[in-house]
């Protein structure tokens, strides 16, 4: 029997079935870059430059299935999407080669929930963003926003076709949205206001998010409408267990994090849950997720064998080399920790081998070609 | 309840079991936010020992900390009930004589240069202070001469190092290095912490110790600083 394609062989896990092996489909654009000899900022900047970084990386340290969320070429975009733009390299005071972080504060007063809730949704994300962009208020500056995102998502779209061509799917793209709650804690206020908001004004709160979920749904819908790739990332962090309790989970985030989850799913739309921080407690929630259409993306801090317990039957696995494991261990390490997820949780099919969220830019070259390499092994 | 019900009566002097969340730390450790304020209010006005109505609060704090060791309480809950108590520290505090509040000793604290995550960090800084240190927390992407400095004019001796991107491992590791340039190694015991931050990290930055969480990190003060 020939050889599963890279597309066949991550369409079969994420179906649950058992491909020809695990496939590797890894964040690597971070790590290709420095790897590649070029800047974080040309790597968020410059599609061509990125895509020569990969090239090497892929050439020297080994072949992959796929990449996941991809960050190369996306740098205009970020600025444009979201109300807090994060820290990106080489923009104001960060240093070329410094890292993407996102900015931790509020930018807005509990008191606006209200005003958010009583707004019309798409006015609302709008008002969200031009409210920190001068630039991009009126309707000179909403053409010259739309312009960007739409040339830019043009070429990054070109960039994914020539990688297919070459084997590498791009799994996700560049579809990211959030749910309403994950997109509150993440740019419009600190995940500590956020938490006290949930125990001083959780109706208000309530309200707003209920407001922000058509215009969350319809940044997703927008995205792989623009990239072609029919799936959707969804960034989960501050509603998990790190810092919510089952309780407060079920009140504020699950219900969203289903709603969500279910109208990409209805469409065809394959949900990434790209889950960080350690949502362990909450795992058997995603029992009522719809089966064989969602990927449990877990970045090293869940415990991942619990999760192929709770769900392996239920929706696909992908994780989850640790960060620190890539940067501090050693390459029998990383080997070790690799056939542990492939026989333990890859072996009946239904798992991605990946890096726990990204492949950090200062990862040891070695490792990353253990990990790469590790899939191939009987 | 009634207003006067909850007329402060002080660690030990409450009758019955039932009674029992009369108490300002159960009200604390329960996250009745109006109630602790509500009580301290009435206390002070009733001239109460300021003092002791900090001691209240601490014991509050410490059996939020044991409720989230035991997994009872999550994260919310830690910054829930540090917010109460700082409130309710901020209507004492004028109460307080100028000098009067035991420090149990200086710690160093902050986000290591290039990183700029502050939530665990934060977190842990209020639950030290909570628990009585004097925390100088020097915020994000600090500069490890920046911490040296601090060192030397606050004679600390623990410093709190706090990172969640693996290049904070490297500013760790410089950090640890300045200060033991400084002379200030055999004196300042340095723990660290942040989502990846493990046994492999301390080894590799030259550290004493990490805390996988904050409660953990108010444990390893108490050993440094009092044990």
């Amino acid at each position: 029997m020939s050889p599963m394609t890279p597309m066949e062989r991550i369409e079969t896990a994420i179906r649950l079935g058992r491909p020809d092996r695990v496939p590797v489909v890894p964040i690597i654009d971070f790590f290709a870059a420095r790897y590649g000899g070029i800047t974080q900022h040309d790597m968020f900047f410059d599609l061509a430059k990125a895509d020569l970084a990969l090239e090497k990386t892929l050439r020297d340290l080994g072949p992959i299935d796929g990449q996941n969320l991809t960050y190369a070429g996306l740098g205009r975009i970020m600025q444009v999407i979201f109300p807090t733009p994060p820290q990106l390299p080489g923009v104001g005071d960060v240093p070329p080669d410094g890292q993407f972080q996102f900015v931790e504060r509020s930018v807005m007063g509990s008191e606006e929930y209200k005003r958010m809730a009583e707004s019309n949704p798409l006015r609302l994300l709008m008002e969200n963003i031009t409210k920190y962009h001068a630039e991009f208020r009126g309707p000179l500056g909403m053409a010259r926003a739309f312009r960007i995102i739409i040339s830019d998502t043009l070429k990054m779209r070109g960039s994914i076709k020539r990688w297919l061509r070459k084997g590498v799917v791009s799994t996700v793209a560049y579809n990211i949205t959030f749910t309403p709650m994950e997109y509150i804690s993440l740019f419009l206020r600190s995940l500590n206001d956020f938490v006290l908001d949930i125990f001083r004004h959780p109706e208000e709160l309530k309200a707003a998010a209920r407001a922000l979920m058509k215009p969350m749904i319809m940044q997703g819908m927008l995205m792989i409408r623009l990239s072609g790739v029919r799936a959707v990332f969804l960034g989960g962090n501050r509603t998990s267990a790190t810092f919510l309790n089952p309780s407060q989970f079920e009140e504020f985030a699950l219900p969203e994090w289903l709603e969500m989850s279910e109208h990409f799913a209805r469409r065809g739309i394959t949900v990434f849950l790209h889950l960080d921080s350690d949502w362990t407690p909450f795992l058997t929630y995603f029992k009522d997720f719809p089966r064989g259409k969602c990927v449990l993306c877990l970045d090293g801090t869940s415990d991942i064998f619990q999760a192929k317990e709770v769900l392996g039957d239920h929706m696909c696995i992908m994780g989850d080399v640790p960060a620190s494991l890539l940067k501090l261990g050693e390459p029998e390490e990383v080997d070790e920790y690799c056939h542990r997820l492939i026989t333990e949780i890859g072996s009946d099919g239904g798992f991605i081998l990946s890096s726990g969220c990204t492949v950090p830019p200062d990862a040891k070259p070695e490792n990353v070609k253990a990990m790469l390499q590790s899939v191939h092994k009987g | 309840m009634g207003h006067e019900d909850h007329a402060w009566k002080g660690v030990g002097q409450m009758e019955g079991k039932e009674r029992s969340s009369d108490r300002l730390s159960d009200m604390l450790s329960e996250l009745r936010e109006k109630e602790v304020l509500e009580m301290v209010r009435n206390a002070l006005e009733e001239k109460v020992n300021p003092l002791s109505l900090v001691e209240e609060l601490r014991e509050g704090m410490a059996e939020v900390g044991r409720r989230f060791e035991r997994k009872d309480y999550f994260r919310s809950e830690l910054i829930m009930s540090a917010e109460i108590f700082k409130e309710a520290i901020v209507l004492i505090e004028p109460h307080l004589a100028a000098g009067q509040g035991e420090n149990k000793g200086d710690i160093v604290i902050g986000t290591v240069k290039g990183d700029i995550h502050d939530i665990g960090k934060n977190i842990v800084a209020t639950l030290l202070r909570c628990s009585g240190y004097r925390v100088h927390d020097l915020g994000v992407d600090v500069p490890p001469e920046a911490f040296v400095t601090k060192l030397l004019e606050t004679n600390a001796r623990l410093l709190g190092l706090s990172g969640l991107l693996t290049l904070a491992f490297d500013s760790m590791k410089e950090t640890v290095c300045k200060v033991e340039q400084a002379g200030l190694r055999d004196r300042v015991k340095v723990i660290i912490g942040g989502g990846p931050v493990n046994e492999k990290v301390v080894e590799y930055t030259g550290a004493d110790a990490f805390g996988k969480d904050a409660a953990q990190a108010v444990e390893l003060a108490r050993l440094y600083l009092e044990g």
